[in-house]
């Protein structure tokens, strides 16, 4: 639970600063897109992996940066091959996002109709 | 209360590797978030423009592409009609005398390339800006830049002066021609022509060259508005054809050809 609580003070805080922050010039937003639709892929996955009790914060720590690292490498390798990648990498970590979404959705569904059962 | 609960939790447990890393994760994240949407909502506008623009350039190229292509085919053809009427000229001389006429209306109407002595006249914004500047304290650019007035003027005195065929920066001068301003340039057969700007004739060079240089005449009016005017004689002088498509809409001629 404090971990909770800290994690929402530090969500407010990242907020606050980036209103103050400099915005990123245009050709750069696109980097900064994938590495947050990285990051929330990444998020998506930790969840998911604790309703199945896999969770390792190792895992999800390494995740979380090293796909966003990648996935602008990727990008910008597709910006100099003139090859739209980022396009593939939103859509498999969107489809990945769903997914884990819907297992969530599928362990809760399941927990309360267990408890209702018995 | 919960939230009582929680503080004295707080207050009492050191913070955990684990939450540090969280805290970090979750500030990370939510920075990034923040700075890319404030970076999307304000630059969106800019970038519906610009597509917009580079659209617009695209269609431009195209249609030049498409102008250019039509404009050879159209030189192409009328070197063919040429040749064709000196061929059929060779023969008759009922032809030949046609032909005769042909040309001479032609360069009446300004569609075909004409050469002869005459003079060209060169008009330049001022290049003396400053020292007006300094000068009086005041600037007001739209006295010292040439107008469509001025290129009309000096078009109308050489006319008065004899002279037979005109163009301004290689835009031949025909009856249906308009010469007017058009924001800082001036537009000629619905070309934009920018300073400086060339006005070629064909005529009697002394005489053109006095009718605009006499006493409170064009040319000293001109340059006491500080425009630059230099005038050159020429004893070949080619002035090119109007390269548009003659159209008329709504004048037809009244004599029936019997």
């Amino acid at each position: 639970m404090t971990t909770f609580v800290y994690g929402v003070i530090c969500v407010i805080l990242g907020c606050v600063v980036g209103n103050f922050m400099p915005t990123v010039s245009y050709e750069y937003s696109k980097y900064l897109a994938i590495a947050i639709m990285a990051a929330l892929d990444s998020i998506a996955g930790a969840f998911s992996a604790k309703t199945q009790n896999k969770y390792d914060i190792h895992i999800f720590v390494s995740g979380f940066f090293i796909n966003a690292i990648i996935a602008i490498i990727f990008t910008m390798i597709g910006q100099n091959l003139g090859v739209d990648i980022y396009l593939a990498a939103i859509f498999v970590f969107v489809f990945r996002i769903f997914n884990n979404l819907s297992a969530i959705r599928r362990y809760f569904i399941t927990k309360v109709i267990d408890n209702k059962k018995n | 209360m919960h939230f009582d609960k929680m503080v004295d939790e707080i207050k009492g447990k050191k913070i955990t590797p684990t939450q540090i890393t969280v805290c970090v994760i979750c500030f990370l994240l939510s920075l990034c978030f923040t700075i890319q949407v404030r970076t999307i909502n304000t630059s969106e506008s800019d970038i519906l423009r610009l597509k917009k623009e580079n659209e617009l350039r695209d269609e431009i190229e195209q249609w030049r592409e498409v102008y250019e292509a039509s404009v050879q085919k159209n030189e192409e053809l009328n070197e063919k009609i040429e040749e064709y009427r000196v061929a059929s000229a060779q023969n008759d001389d009922t032809v030949k005398i046609m032909k005769k006429e042909l040309d001479e209306a032609n360069i009446l109407a300004g569609i075909s390339k004409v050469k002869g002595k005459g003079i060209t006249v060169h008009l330049d914004d001022t290049t003396v800006i400053e020292e007006i500047n300094e000068a009086s304290g005041y600037y007001n650019p739209n006295v010292y830049v040439i107008h469509d007035t001025d290129i009309i003027s000096v078009i109308n005195e050489l006319a008065a002066a004899g002279a037979e065929a005109f163009s301004v920066n290689g835009q031949r001068i025909i009856a249906t021609t308009a010469i007017r301003c058009v924001g800082p340039v001036i537009q000629i057969n619905g070309i934009n022509l920018s300073a400086p700007y060339t006005i070629s004739a064909i005529g009697e060079p002394i005489t053109l060259k006095g009718a605009l240089r006499l006493r409170g005449g064009i040319v000293s009016e001109m340059q006491s508005a500080k425009i630059d005017v230099t005038i050159e004689e020429h004893e070949e002088l080619i002035i090119p054809a109007y390269d548009r498509v003659l159209k008329y809409q709504y004048a037809t001629s009244v004599l029936e050809v019997e």
